[in-house]
């Protein structure tokens, strides 16, 4: 009979302890998949900027960037040394850059995949390159470039 | 009887210990979890304050607000012919770059 009366109240607080344990567990791989989600998110949106934009930089001469169109949606064109050209531009989900020769009848499959992204849209518009990039799950990351030497880059 | 007695005040105890530790898990979760919106907030702010600094040197007139998701930038000409543009966000300050000059040439 003494037995029962604290076997119960244990058994009690031990369920209490489970529930806890379990509920903090749950709660923590929530709160560390939400985290990863947005880290790995934000990270593919900033490091596609960057690059976009680095790629703007280094091409800033006198016609050597080109808005164009290829593989089925819009594309940065940059001239490279003589007769080489880098296009960029998503394709097949992925964002992929292609170093060829120009006029090489490459096909955008060719391109090297660097990061997941569904659409890259290239808008021209004086000296300024407004750039817009769709992830797979809708989320948009957008910037603009301003050519240092003018309108004549386009 | 005192066995059973001193089991159970051992489990209050060790329940007790366990609801601090499992206090202090969640609030750093929670403080992960507003770290990390943070974070993706900045990166977001950083981009449209560059975009608005970018539009501003290319010619795009002044004073400027533009309105981004939960964010709010806003572009200024300041006294010595350069700019300043500040990104918000629910009147807390996010990002700001403190001078900006036109391109020369």
């Amino acid at each position: 009979m003494r037995r029962d009366q604290t076997e119960l109240p244990s058994l009690a607080l031990c369920a209490l302890f489970a529930v806890l344990a379990i509920g903090v567990t749950l709660l923590s791989g929530g709160v560390y998949r939400q985290c990863t989600t947005r880290a790995e998110k934000t990270g593919t949106g900033r490091t596609a900027l960057s690059y976009l934009t680095n790629q703007l930089r280094r091409s800033d001469r006198a016609g050597a960037v080109e808005v164009t169109s290829f593989g089925g949606g819009d594309a940065l064109r940059l001239e490279q040394e003589e007769g080489y050209e880098l296009l960029l531009y998503c394709y097949d989900g992925q964002f992929r850059e292609l170093y060829a020769g120009v006029d090489s009848g490459a096909v955008p499959a060719d391109g090297t995949a660097l990061f997941p992204m569904e659409v890259m849209s290239v808008r021209a518009r004086s000296s300024r390159i407004f750039l817009a990039l769709t992830a797979s799950d809708g989320g948009t990351w957008e910037t603009s470039v301003s050519l240092r030497c003018g309108e004549s880059a386009l | 009887m005192r066995g059973g007695r001193s089991r159970l005040l051992e489990l209050v105890l060790d329940l007790c210990v366990f609801a601090v530790c499992a206090l202090i898990c969640v609030l750093l979760l929670v403080r992960a979890g507003t770290i990390s919106r943070g974070s993706e907030r900045l990166t977001r702010a950083v981009y449209l304050a560059q975009t608005l600094a970018e539009d501003w040197k290319a010619g795009e007139a002044a004073p400027r607000t533009v309105e981004e998701e939960e964010l709010t930038g806003e572009l200024r000409e300041t006294e010595g012919g350069g700019a300043e543009v500040t990104v918000t966000w629910n009147g807390e300050t996010v990002y700001t770059i403190g001078e900006v000059r036109r391109n020369e040439g």
